[in-house]
């Protein structure tokens, strides 16, 4: 490709009043120097053409990611001497943050690095990277190349221009900013957004009949079904308040509700209790924290961008306080389209970088509870699954793609693709988006119009998979045991216990048009709900006769900490990014320490979630826990406010069981504490002992 | 759990306690509990003490290490740049001038300059070297260590089985225990020297005591009350941690009982103090240690695409006081011959040499160091061009290595473990242990 040499344009050169000196492609003939455009140079291994981020040097510009591509802008002057170089590329948050420009002058080369993410300093999108000497009629260039590299590498153009043509150039520009003419142009642009059709959500109710069923009708069931569970005793109502708190907004209840509840003497109570919990900001939250454990445990970062779940938790938490239904919170993000910070729902793909394999046994499992991921590569070995049903699955997602920055997860954004089929390796064709034993969708298909078809297909009333899968994860929260374990695999486990009742309750599911807090409500309401915790040798193996233990989750344990002993939650201050610190990791609050120390994945059954050192060591020794455990009054703190306030110990006592564990100590209890308090003389130190065992009881980490 | 029950020990020379171990022995009879017949016993034994006395230390060198600047020399080439070759302890053997110390161990060290892997960006590299497997990004392999943790997990031991010090430079790009799980998770000091977070109890002994006791006590009801499971598990993770915060050995992770000299021979790094707390931890029966080296001033550490003649040397002395040292001061306490050390990063570099002396990935004749534990060291195999631009003798792959680790620390390369989704694994899947080695 030869150079194309122009003439500088030093006199003829009007800038200020040309109607080409628009935001979009600046026009050569009118910029002060030698201009070598994107589509004179030489270009080694793949760059695109884009024209998404204006201004820029004619028709575009060109980009490569990472690898070893090169792109070298050839160039003679006419006569020799010294020139400024400059390099046009577009400016933008997923750009390179170190790309190489090397010039090639008369006495060498030098290699000069650009931050491309920042703004150009120079003239418009030009960068100046120095003066350097060339000799007349002497081939010389411009090279730039994505090795070792990260981001998305821009290459506009080169300039080769006079010192003195620069300055006066730069000035005119400074008079007559590029900026104030682009919205002028932006109405001609060539190629207008496709309009972007986002897919409406449509509640799909069952052609089968489904039916409500009340509470009573529930407890029968189990009554016929489950031997010994007529008999079985219920929980006081202490231990009522403490168990449904925890399940419905991820605490235990603070001492006022705790005496309010003991106040009420209605015999309906427990349900009005239940409301109350389900009109409290903390619902969603907590729902929101479960689901995000659940997606985020199987999420793996990029690698050189944190994840952030803020923006997720916070949409989550409001669609479950408006009490939106669930399949319109799936079907959102199965079709969610744009970044992170604008429609948090596309967290659920674009954190799987819109991986489609991943996307679409991620989908499966937790929508559906159903492993399509063992078919990825061959037919399931246990049951009738070919491998086509995951590719047809994956064909789905095909055409979604995400864009991930780097540092940032808010910026992750998922797009669609307009061309691409999906392949099953090793087999010819392309691979028609299928859904099970469904009629498959046109090759050609684009991508929202896939997606909607296949979150359709989910959430349809007569997909008993979809209220299958979410009533059994939501028993399995409430009553310890799901009706199939692991949740998240309804295909593996023939011998479900109870199989008509998970039956009956997802179809009350549908029939309740997938409403949560519904869901909630009738099973709170029943006695299978509300048993006492009994040790029954083997009740391992006969499920609900009573009520079960679970580990509390990471935010559990940290909001049940706050309530009990006002724990603050302290972050640390943001590390800066320097230049030897590219990729500073997001500070660590007190809730994450809690949550790295204490989170789990939520499709495991409760035996596959351990108990840590970790876990030990935090409520031991953690000093942010030891400092609210002082009772020397100087600390101010929880314990030494509660002993000025309660002089007297027994009354100290069951403040601090009521504050702690959320229930008054049994006469036993009380007698083994009367025992440590006239066993330790110190008072202040006989109180820090029973705090910091609170804490550390089993009890105060289990839902019970 | 037969090392519990045996309590069978060995002093520094491997030697066991007979005694202890024929008393333990006796006791148990009386009490019943020996079902085991004598030679069952001193099978079992001998097992056992195969299985605890193999150790393994990992020097990480994050980001990859340039195999010119350090082990493979290639003086007369265009791509050797201006750092020279020094002659070694072992004849006919050069290495870069950038390792002094590291040259006059060579006899400790079995060189491989003939690694080939074909990853050479970080991630999957970091993936494979450090799980032995391809990145799969439905399956999160477990990083060495916790392989190694797994298999020789004993819930009488005091301090953890797998320990990491320092941290890697680009936290996305960590392995962590994958499909293991929590248990077998690392336990991580950031900065040798301080005992990390929560170990140390804010109170007295005596006073943690009294707490625990109490705390049993009230754990007792909630178990009467019906949570029995719930309390048993409780009980026996706090068993296993207040032995630990309780423990003497906790001291293992201060280093001021360490002499001057001695610390200062090792090198006042991350890097250097990490390897002196990873022969401390070693001698303490930890299992596994790994040390990560990334010269502590960017986070680019071994990724020496920039600078690479300014960064280099300098990360190449910290290295080199750090590595000759540990080799040494295992060998002079008689644990060189139970501790596999191995010295490695996920690649090299390119022979093409930029402008002030970086290179980029390369993922061709990298190297690898491995010491003790048995293997035959005082040799060098492998072997790439004169310009290093290729492997011309003897490539070795990763799972080759990892193959080789197994042997040296009796594991079975294809034993399969169960990984937290209930899933069958092999430790290793292909390969073949590398026999010059033996």
């Amino acid at each position: 490709m030869a150079a194309v040499v122009r003439a500088l344009l030093i006199a003829t050169f009007i800038p200020a009043i040309s109607p080409a000196i628009n935001a979009d492609g600046l026009d050569p003939a009118k910029l002060p120097g030698l201009v070598i455009d994107d589509s004179q140079a030489t270009l080694v291994g793949t760059w695109k053409k884009s024209t998404h981020t204006p201004p820029y040097v004619k028709e575009g510009y060109v980009f490569a990611v990472g690898g070893e591509q090169t792109a070298s802008f050839p160039f003679q002057v006419k006569e020799s001497g010294k020139y400024r170089v400059l390099f046009s590329y577009s400016h933008g948050t997923n750009r390179c943050p170190e790309t190489p420009v090397t010039v090639h002058h008369q006495d060498g080369e030098k290699t000069i690095t650009i931050d491309e993410r920042k703004p150009a300093v120079g003239l418009y999108c030009f960068h100046d990277l120095g003066e350097f000497s060339f000799e007349a009629q002497k081939a010389a260039q411009v090279i730039t190349t994505t090795k070792g590299t990260n981001g998305s590498l821009i290459a506009d153009a080169v300039m080769i221009v006079k010192a003195d043509a620069l300055k006066v150039a730069q000035a005119d520009a400074k008079k007559n900013p590029l900026i104030a003419k682009a919205p002028a142009k932006k109405p001609t642009k060539k190629v207008p957004p496709r309009p972007i059709v986002r897919p409406k959500f449509k509640q799909l109710p069952p052609q089968r009949k489904v039916v409500k069923i009340t509470p009573t009708q529930l407890d029968k069931m189990f009554e016929k079904r489950v031997e010994g569970s007529a008999d079985a005793e219920l929980i006081d109502d202490e231990g009522f308040l403490c168990r449904a708190t925890l399940d419905i907004v991820g605490r235990q209840p603070t001492i006022t509700e705790l005496t309010t509840f003991a106040a009420d003497k209605s015999p309906t109570k427990r349900a009005a209790a239940v409301d109350r919990l389900l009109a409290l900001p903390e619902y969603g939250q907590n729902w929101a924290n479960y689901w995000t454990d659940v997606i985020a445990a199987r999420q793996l970062e990029p690698q050189l961008t944190f994840h952030n779940y803020q923006p997720f938790k916070k949409w989550m938490a409001s669609e479950f306080n408006r009490n939106a239904s669930w399949d319109s919170v799936v079907f959102d993000m199965l079709t969610a389209y744009g970044k992170v910070s604008d429609q948090p729902q596309v967290t659920f793909i674009g954190f799987h970088q819109a991986n489609s394999h991943r996307v679409a046994g991620e989908t499966a499992r937790v929508f559906l509870a159903t492993n399509i991921a063992c078919a990825e590569c061959h037919d399931h070995p246990f049951y009738d699954m070919p491998t086509e049903t995951f590719h047809g699955m994956a064909a789905f997602f095909t055409r979604t793609e995400a864009k991930i920055p780097q540092l940032d997860s808010n910026g992750i954004e998922v797009k669609s693709k307009t061309k691409g089929e999906h392949k099953i390796p090793d087999k010819p064709g392309d691979m028609k988006p299928v859904a099970f034993n469904t009629k498959p969708l046109d090759l050609g298909t684009d991508d929202l119009t896939r997606r909607a078809a296949l979150a359709n297909w989910i959430i349809d009333g007569d997909n008993i998979l979809f209220s299958r899968a979410y009533t059994n994860r939501i028993w399995e929260r409430l009553i310890g045991r799901g009706f199939i374990e692991p949740v998240d695999d309804l295909t593996e486990d023939p011998d479900s216990p109870l199989p008509d009742v998970h039956k009956a309750i997802a179809d009350h599911f549908v029939a309740t048009g997938y409403d949560h807090q519904e869901l909630l409500r009738l099973i709170t309401s029943t006695h299978t709900y509300q048993r006492k915790l009994q040790n029954i040798p083997g009740n391992a193996k006969i499920p609900f006769i009573t009520a079960r233990t679970k580990k509390l989750r990471g935010d559990e344990v940290f909001s049940s900490l706050v309530v009990a002993v006002d724990l603050p939650n302290v972050t640390p201050p943001r590390a800066k990014k320097t230049g030897a610190v590219r990729f500073p990791p997001p500070p660590k609050s007190t809730r994450d320490l809690v949550q790295d120390a204490f989170g789990y994945d939520p499709s495991f059954p409760d035996s596959r979630i351990i108990r840590t050192m970790k876990q030990a060591m935090f409520l031991m020794n953690n000093e942010q826990i030891q400092r609210q455990i002082d009772a020397s009054p100087k600390s101010e703190s929880f314990l030494s406010k509660l002993l000025v306030a309660e002089q007297d110990d027994q009354l100290a006592v069951l403040k601090l069981y009521h504050a702690v564990l959320a229930r008054s100590p049994s006469q036993k209890e009380r007698e083994i504490v009367a025992r440590h308090l006239a066993k330790t003389n110190d008072r202040g130190a006989a109180f820090e002992d029973l705090l910091w065992s609170l804490i550390n009881s089993a009890e105060f980490t289990t839902r019970r | 759990m037969i090392r519990s029950f045996l309590d069978v020990h060995t002093n520094r020379d491997g030697v066991v306690d007979r005694r202890g171990f024929l008393q333990k022995l006796a006791a148990g009879a009386t009490a019943g509990v020996v079902t085991l017949g004598w030679r069952d016993m001193m099978l079992a034994q001998a097992a056992e003490l195969r299985k605890r006395g193999k150790k393994m230390i990992l020097l990480w060198m994050d980001g990859g290490p340039s195999q010119f600047e350090t082990f493979n020399p290639k003086i007369g080439s265009k791509n050797q740049g201006p750092s020279k070759a020094i002659k070694t302890n072992l004849p006919g053997v050069e290495i870069n001038e950038f390792l002094p110390k590291t040259a006059q161990v060579m006899d400790k060290i079995a060189l491989i300059r003939s690694m080939d892997s074909n990853e050479s960006d970080h991630f999957r590299a970091i993936k494979l070297v450090r799980t032995g497997y391809k990145i799969n990004p439905t399956l999160a392999y477990p990083t060495w260590g916790s392989v190694v943790a797994q298999d020789r997990y004993d819930e009488q031991f005091e301090l953890p089985a797998f320990v990491r010090i320092g941290k890697p430079r680009i936290k996305t790009r960590d392995v962590n225990s994958g499909v293991l799980g929590a248990r077998y998770e690392s336990f991580k000091v950031d900065t040798p020297g301080n005992v990390p977070d929560n170990v140390i109890p804010t109170v007295e002994p005596h006073v943690l005591q009294r707490r625990l006791a109490l705390a049993d006590e009230l754990d007792q009801q909630f178990s009467d009350a019906g949570a029995k499971p719930a309390v048993k598990e409780k009980k026996a993770i706090y068993d296993r941690t207040s032995r630990f915060v309780l423990s003497p050995r906790t001291k293992v992770f201060d280093l001021s009982s360490e002499s001057d000299t001695l610390r200062d021979a090792y090198g006042r790094t991350t890097f250097g103090q990490g390897c002196l707390l990873a022969r401390r931890l070693i001698e303490q029966d930890v299992s596994f240690v790994e040390v990560f080296s990334t010269g502590g001033r960017n986070d680019a550490g071994w990724d020496t695409h920039k600078a690479g003649f300014k960064d280099t040397p300098f990360l190449c002395s910290e290295t080199d006081a750090g590595y000759s040292t540990l080799l040494t001061d295992l060998a002079d306490r008689g644990l060189l011959d139970d501790t596999l050390v191995v010295w490695m990063g996920e690649f090299g570099r390119t022979p093409k040499i930029k402008k002030d002396g970086g290179r980029d990935h390369y993922a061709k004749g990298w190297i690898t160091c491995l010491s003790g534990a048995g293997v035959k060291t005082g040799q060098v195999i492998g072997a790439t061009d004169k310009d290093g631009v290729k492997v011309s003798e003897r490539p070795v792959g990763v799972q080759d290595l990892f193959v080789t680790f197994c042997h040296f620390l009796g594991m079975d390369p294809r034993h399969e473990y169960t990984t937290d989704m209930d899933q069958p694994l092999a430790l290793v899947k292909g390969g073949t242990v590398i026999k010059e080695l033996l």
